[in-house]
């Protein structure tokens, strides 16, 4: 009870704030141009769903974004400030207090990500004059579940560095490895482990093709590249690239927790 | 019943000792000064009572709790007004002590907890980041008096508070005292715990160098306490026979006399009067805890080590 009582405060305090506004106006200025201006070539050689799709999933690097700034400010901006003194002063449990924290600023995200995302939603209906409304919502579910998985990770880090600015700067790090440097950083070292050898090029190219191996699984351990997976997989739901988003939406929080648990809080 | 129990409590942080072996009993229903300058590790002791931080060594605990793993029900009890704390800058004050009524599980009227703590109705549903440093601890105040705790640990409770805030502080923890809580006040000011705290100790380089009631240390540090009676017919009269009285001047229609037990105070007078004179105004100047942390210190830099702990209770 107490944690709901901490998440009322987090939205309270939340939607008085003009950060989310800006970010969900971040979000929809950001994707709306480019769905607008999306090239004629696509739009005219696939079919509704896909364009749907494709549109929809152009909103990721905004998504994450959003989901990085909401989820690393979100213990250690009270840490910093001292106002987590003030509820860990209360009997309210570390456990009330994180849960509730992630409660309210996941919730805020929800709101931040479906305000920005209509505006999207109405311009591929412009754009391509039609909308297939089963894909829109698959496309937004998953921006959201894109959205809580790096939430869930900046919030981790949130709970256990001492300053936002190195909240930001590890989650913006852990970003740009998930998106950039993931296959070289991850898929081909694990491979290369195994099976003693680097992988073929085309093992690399896990979203298109639906094999079950072992690069094309650790690819879609990167929320970026499970995003995508699960999005492409038009008509058949990437189950494990959903589960993947749902690990990193859950786990990194949790073992947050377990360190928050244990740590002093100093002014 | 002990509230407050630390016993031999030490707190490292890397090659830095914070607190070092502190030994300290507080009862139910005292007022304790916790007196030190600014870096004596008065805030650390706090934070270790409080669960914020963990001991290196030794036992703190509170309510019987001990303090670090059984924080939660340390504070179920415990009113806190934190050191480097900051509230929520966009919810108002009204907002606030709500907060603190649904964490601590209390039903308090916001209304009059602010009224309490003296912060004006009009306000009361103002975001409290335009408010002044008085205003935010006035609030903050009012969420640690929330739930009538059985402890309220003040943390330089005084911060930001002109002298009438003080004097209204003065009033409220005179106020939970006569309802049986326990006050844990915390300040380097040291004439802000007189006249408000049963006993004190002060804390020196994370050690406890004194501890005892105000007067108590007065007479154990020799402070002198200086009467002045304006009479109207000025007789002879002796005051070397009464403990305490180390000197006394008569000049003109005045009388002075120093003494160093604050007992003898009232001998001073009487003896006044049985001469047949009749006081028409009598001042007395007690040595403020400033003098007496200042002989405390100097006494100990002048001896070169500890000094005795005549008054330690």
């Amino acid at each position: 009870m107490k944690a709901l009582t901490v998440a009322r405060k987090e939205l309270r305090d939340g939607r008085r704030s003009p950060l989310p506004w800006a970010l969900a106006a971040l979000v929809a200025v950001y994707v709306v141009p480019l769905t607008i201006r999306f090239p004629e070539q696509v739009v005219s050689t696939v079919d509704l769903e896909r364009q749907t799709t494709i549109m929809l999933a152009a909103a990721e690097r905004p998504v994450v974004f959003a989901s990085i700034l909401i989820g690393a400010l979100s213990v250690v901006g009270e840490r910093e400030s001292g106002s987590l003194r003030v509820l860990l002063g209360s009997s309210a449990t570390r456990r009330d207090v994180v849960a509730g924290k992630l409660l309210g600023r996941g919730a805020l995200l929800i709101g931040v990500l479906l305000v920005g995302l209509t505006p999207i939603v109405a311009s591929v209906y412009v754009r391509v004059g039609a909308i297939s409304l089963p894909d829109a919502l698959l496309g937004t579910v998953l921006n959201l579940l894109l959205g809580l998985a790096y939430f869930g990770v900046a919030a981790e880090i949130s709970t256990v560095v001492n300053t936002r600015l190195r909240a930001l700067a590890l989650s913006l790090g852990a970003y740009l490895l998930f998106s950039e440097f993931w296959a070289q950083a991850v898929v081909v070292p694990v491979y290369r482990l195994v099976h003693g050898s680097p992988p073929p090029g085309i093992a690399l190219e896990f979203a298109l093709i639906p094999t079950i191996d072992l690069p094309r699984v650790l690819q879609r351990v990167s929320p970026n590249n499970a995003h995508i997976a699960a999005n492409y997989f038009n008509g058949v739901v990437d189950w494990f690239a959903v589960a993947m988003l749902v690990f990193w939406a859950a786990v990194p929080v949790g073992v947050g927790y377990l360190r928050f648990r244990r740590q002093e809080v100093t002014a | 019943m002990s509230v407050i129990s630390l016993r031999d409590v030490t707190k490292r942080y890397g090659e830095t000792t914070a607190v070092d072996g502190l030994d300290l009993t507080v009862e139910e229903g005292e007022a304790y000064g916790f007196l030190g300058p600014n870096g004596a590790g008065k805030s650390t002791t706090i934070n270790v009572l409080l669960g914020f931080a963990k001991a290196t060594d030794g036992s703190a605990e509170v309510f019987g709790h001990d303090a670090w793993s059984d924080a939660t029900a340390v504070r179920e009890r415990t009113g806190i007004l934190p050191e480097g704390y900051d509230l929520y800058g966009r919810l108002t004050a009204r907002e606030h002590i709500e907060l603190a009524n649904d964490l601590q599980g209390a039903d308090d009227d916001p209304d009059a907890v602010l009224e309490r703590v003296g912060l004006d109705p009009e306000d009361r549903d103002r975001r409290v980041g335009g408010f002044s440093t008085g205003m935010t601890q006035r609030t903050a105040l009012g969420m640690a008096l929330v739930g009538e705790p059985d402890l309220l640990v003040l943390d330089e409770p005084s911060s930001g508070l002109d002298p009438n805030g003080m004097a209204e502080l003065r009033e409220i923890v005179g106020e939970e005292l006569d309802r049986g809580a326990t006050v844990f006040f915390s300040s380097h000011i040291l004439d802000q715990v007189e006249g408000v705290c049963d006993r004190v100790g002060i804390l020196r380089d994370g050690e406890l160098i004194a501890e005892d009631t105000v007067d108590g240390l007065r007479t154990s540090m020799g402070a002198e306490s200086r009467i002045e009676l304006r009479v109207d017919d000025l007789q002879p009269v002796e005051f070397d026979d009464i403990a305490g009285v180390t000197g006394h001047t008569v000049a003109e229609s005045t009388v002075r006399v120093s003494v160093t037990d604050p007992g003898a105070k009232a001998d001073v007078i009487r003896r006044v009067e049985d001469a047949g004179m009749e006081a028409s105004d009598v001042k007395i100047r007690d040595a403020s805890l400033e003098d007496l942390f200042a002989a405390y210190t100097e006494r100990e830099g002048a001896e070169g080590k500890r000094p005795a702990m005549e008054g330690r209770a």
